[in-house]
């Protein structure tokens, strides 16, 4: 085997790559509450959770055609966005930051245990599987290409959406100066509420394409939750870009780390890292 | 224009006005003038509704604000500069500008362009960063972002507040000029040499209550504000 | 008057009559990822044998109160229900435990009590290896079996099937990095070392790992004939995913339990993909042959089969509902009855030298094992030497028996038939 050129090195950075996408488009939701509202949902990947039932209940269940399902799931979890904010966030948004912690962990722990009652511990799945595109050696899960694109085109539209236009240039102000926002003409909670939609919707989106690569179960929060909220914190909680730079390195060191050595070590070095950025930029690579 | 009757406001257990009453009439400029912690801030704070009055009423071209929500302020007509500026920092010049013009969103281009007629400066900045812009183009933003949305009265809260003093000198021009244009402007100073050079009218508020109002060469050549203030 | 008496007296002894029960703490997991890995199955099972035993009157009149509690796929919860039943519940024993990883604590807890633990479904040989314990039984192979078992199940059939010395084999162990998957992966290392097979990789992962598409193309690089692979749920399937997408190709998988065992949920998501895949676990008592079964057994587990399926319908029954069942039997029929009419009761010491006194030939229990365990002083000591899990092969979601050769009932398909999807 050659040193110089490695085809599965290459296939462990491209899977990396792909991985970085997927990642990212899990912290973009998450970035953009917390950049907005200033409040950590702890709950995200439960958010992600139900949206992966609600695509597997109407497409398998009810046999929607998989896209309708899809764009009813992000709906759903955009709802639910929308809820979470309006019955736990809202009562808490003057809280100090720990007990906005543990309303929203509250609330992971709540979503865990009604989807455990609501749809059982079996393992469910869509059933659908994507074909893997070949090249030569190397060969990559359609799955990922499109989550890849998927994140790529939803950091892309937010951005459109966060700088050319009203509702998102408010979106940006607020979490500024959020006192002076009615000076603007602007109801905060209306933005608070309209941002955590968002949000949902995101998670929506992370949810139709995990389910195309993973088994759903109330548990699966526990796989995402963890590595999206490193991610965020490691870019800069709150900074989109930050988050979306950090989810690549993240991948990259989970993925080529766990091809020189052991898989788990991939893992390892990732946290290491992360420990190390924490010493030496304390608010993230792009923090501010 | 606007009418302010025997209004009372604080923050928790702190009373900071009690029963203030003036008058805003169309077209006029006045000044509300007094020392620092004088109630100013929270006069202007209580009519834009950012902090709602514990007795007395706001009316504005007849109507009262009480019903009316922080937000549809501006749409009414009252756009207020708040203390100390309070630009969105990391947006740029010209996107605080779109967020002045948040509620009268058809009319931007037209604005816009008024106000980089009135503030050539802000053109030349209006992609940097607010943060980033000196105090007096701060100010000047700040004023151009009210103006947005096309406001009947304009409140202005201590536009010299923490500017050199060459500036001071160029942003009460700019509010000369503003009055010059037409604009019904309530101006909160302490600068209070500066500030009545530019209105018609003033009011003298002294911890809390009104004391004294009237013309501004009234108030000026009054012995007991010379004195006190003008340092005569 | 005297009527009267007799009805109160009666009535007196019926109510005492009610109170004599013997309290059993069980705990399993029905939430997080090991419930949908066996355990909440395991639990079915256990409910079934002891609602057999309720229906006819109890264990010598002594009713069975059975307090389950769930441990959330968490070792600190399992932990904490462990003391909440002996410390609050005042159960009389401890049993059930779905985990390797919350046996290994749970046993030191339990034997500084002095209580009786009775598992019924953790395999890890680490348990019980060298810890000296008194109060702690297992009637469940162990995993050092487990690694051997598919060690010396491809070395066979090496010739036959593989053409191919057991020496030219390129065997890649993969596992969760839990005690389970540890133990298993250790014991396939000793053994297919001791047949000179070549081990071209050996590498753990965590079982809630989001990814592990490098393992798989470190795997592809590796080029195994054989992969052994021991995993819980989430990550088995995550793993297979991610193989079949990348193209792995080999020419046999050999799961060792656990996810691998839970065929139904394999095939609803690869389908045809999982055809021809070994799992390794104490028997599934309905795959027995019924002949090698001493009288009445068989009985038993049809019995076993129809209350499970009247809980979860139609299908294939994992072979945790076995675990869940036999091993409870076992403690219920056998060890339970000894300790009261021989020991006097049923504290720890009862218990301890009731089980110690256990004595079933082989074929005398549901699973096909008989039992007897190590005595004091054994490194096992606590362990059931007769235990012996079997190598399952599934064909189209129906699991046959290929290993041992002594309970076979069909031959095995090796390696994977041409158009397989992962065959090379």
């Amino acid at each position: 085997m050659s040193d110089i050129f490695d085809v599965y090195l290459l296939e462990a950075v491209l899977n990396g790559l792909l991985l970085g996408g997927l990642l990212a488009l899990l912290s973009l939701g998450l970035n953009l509450v917390f950049g907005v509202i200033d409040v950590v949902w702890i709950c995200y990947a439960e958010l992600i959770m139900c949206g992966m039932y609600a695509v597997y209940y109407l497409h398998v269940q009810y046999h929607w055609p998989l896209v309708l399902a899809m764009l009813a799931a992000i709906g759903v979890v955009a709802f639910l966005g929308w809820l979470l904010h309006q019955l736990v966030i809202r009562p808490v948004l003057n809280a100090e930051p720990i007990n906005q912690l543990l309303v929203t962990g509250g609330v992971l722990f709540f979503l865990q245990a009604a989807a455990t009652l609501a749809f059982g511990i079996e393992f469910k799945n869509l059933g659908v599987t994507l074909p893997s595109v070949r090249l030569g050696e190397m060969s990559f899960s359609a799955a990922r290409l499109v989550a890849f694109g998927a994140a790529l085109g939803g950091v892309i539209a937010l951005w459109i959406f966060l700088s050319k236009t009203y509702l998102g240039t408010a979106i940006r102000a607020i979490s500024q100066d959020r006192a002076i926002m009615p000076l603007m003409g602007v109801d905060p909670g209306r933005i608070f509420a309209l941002t955590s939609a968002l949000g949902g919707a995101l998670a929506g989106l992370a949810a139709c394409l995990l389910v195309l690569q993973y088994d759903i179960h109330p548990a699966i929060g526990l796989s995402f939750g963890p590595i999206t909220f490193l991610i965020c914190v490691l870019g800069g909680l709150g900074n989109m870009l930050g988050g979306f730079v950090a989810a690549f390195i993240f991948a990259q060191f989970i993925a080529v780390g766990g091809f020189f050595f052991a898989v788990e070590w991939g893992y390892v070095i990732a946290f290491i890292f992360f420990i190390a950025v924490m010493f030496w930029r304390p608010r993230g690579i792009l923090g501010k | 224009m606007l009418r302010v009757a025997e209004l009372s406001a604080g923050y928790g257990g702190f009373q900071a006005l009690f029963d203030a009453s003036l008058e805003v009439n169309a077209g006029e400029a006045v000044a509300v003038i007094g020392p620092n912690g004088a109630g100013k801030t929270t006069l202007l704070r209580v009519i834009s509704k950012l902090i709602s009055p514990s007795a007395g009423d706001v009316t504005f071209e007849g109507r009262s604000l009480a019903a009316v929500a922080p937000h549809d302020v501006v749409a009414r007509g009252i756009a207020h500069v708040p203390e100390n500026r309070r630009l969105f920092p990391r947006l740029t010049a010209e996107e605080n500008l779109r967020m002045g013009a948040y509620t009268s969103r058809r009319t931007y281009a037209e604005r816009l362009a008024q106000v980089y007629a009135l503030f050539p400066r802000l053109r030349e900045r209006r992609h940097q960063p607010a943060g980033t812009l000196s105090g007096g183009e701060q100010q000047m933003c700040a004023i151009a972002r009210a103006l947005m949305s096309g406001p009947k009265l304009l409140l202005l809260d201590e536009p010299s507040a923490g500017l050199a003093p060459v500036v001071v000198q160029s942003i009460f021009e700019l509010v000369r000029r503003i009055c010059a244009e037409g604009y019904t402007v309530l101006i909160v100073e302490q600068n209070i040499r500066q500030v009545l050079k530019v209105v018609s009218r003033a009011y003298l508020l002294e911890a809390g209550r009104i004391v004294r109002s009237g013309s501004a060469d009234e108030l000026r050549t009054a012995p007991e504000i010379q004195k006190a203030y003008l340092g005569l | 008057m005297r009527l009267f008496a007799a009805a109160l007296c009666a009535f007196a002894l019926a109510a005492q009559a009610q109170q004599k029960e013997i309290k059993i703490g069980f705990i399993y997991d029905v939430s997080g990822p090991f419930a949908g890995g066996g355990s909440e199955p395991a639990q079915i099972g256990t409910k079934a044998a002891i609602d057999m035993f309720n229906e006819k009157g109890g264990v010598m009149g002594y009713k069975i109160n059975a307090i389950f509690t769930d441990a959330q796929s968490k070792v600190d919860v399992a932990i904490n229900e462990m003391t909440r039943l002996v410390d609050q519940e005042k159960v009389d024993i401890v049993a059930g435990v779905y985990s390797s990883a919350q046996c290994v604590p749970m046993v030191q807890q339990t034997e500084s009590r002095k209580k009786f633990l009775w598992l019924n479904v953790c395999i890890a040989t680490a348990v019980f290896k060298d810890r000296k314990l008194n109060y702690v039984f297992r009637p469940q192979a162990h995993s050092d079996q487990f690694g051997a078992w598919s060690c010396d199940y491809i070395n066979y059939y090496a010739k036959s099937k593989f053409h191919s010395e057991p020496k030219n084999l390129r065997v890649a162990i993969i596992h969760e990095d839990g005690p389970y998957g540890v133990g298993v992966a250790a014991g396939n290392e000793s053994q297919c070392k001791k047949h000179g097979m070549n081990i071209v990789l050996k590498e753990g992962y965590s079982a809630s790992a989001p990814d592990l598409s490098s393992l798989v193309t470190k795997l592809k690089r590796a080029r195994p004939d054989v992969l052994l692979h021991t995993g819980y749920n989430p990550d088995i399937t995550l793993f297979l995913r991610q193989a079949k997408e990348q193209g792995l190709r080999v020419k046999a998988i050999i799961g060792h339990g656990a996810g691998h065992s839970q065929i139904d949920k394999l095939r609803q998501t690869f389908g045809e993909d999982v055809n021809y895949f070994h799992s390794i676990d104490p028997a599934a008592g309905q795959l027995l042959d019924p002949k090698t079964l001493k009288p009445g057994i068989w009985d038993l587990t049809q019995e076993m089969v129809k209350r499970y399926q009247a809980v979860k319908g139609p299908g294939e029954l994992p072979p945790h509902v076995s675990m869940g069942f036999n091993n409870t039997w076992i403690l219920l029929n056998d060890v339970l009855p000894r300790a009261i009419k021989q020991y006097g009761g049923f504290d720890s010491e009862a218990l301890r030298k009731a089980a110690l006194d256990t004595d079933i030939p082989v074929g005398g229990t549901l699973q096909g094992y008989g039992v007897k365990f190590y005595p004091p002083g054994h490194q096992l000591s606590g362990q059931n030497e007769r235990a012996f899990p079997v190598v399952m092969q599934y064909v189209n979601g129906r699991a046959r028996i290929v290993w041992p050769r002594e309970v076979q009932t069909t031959d095995p398909v090796l390696p994977f038939p041409k158009g397989h999807s992962f065959a090379p």
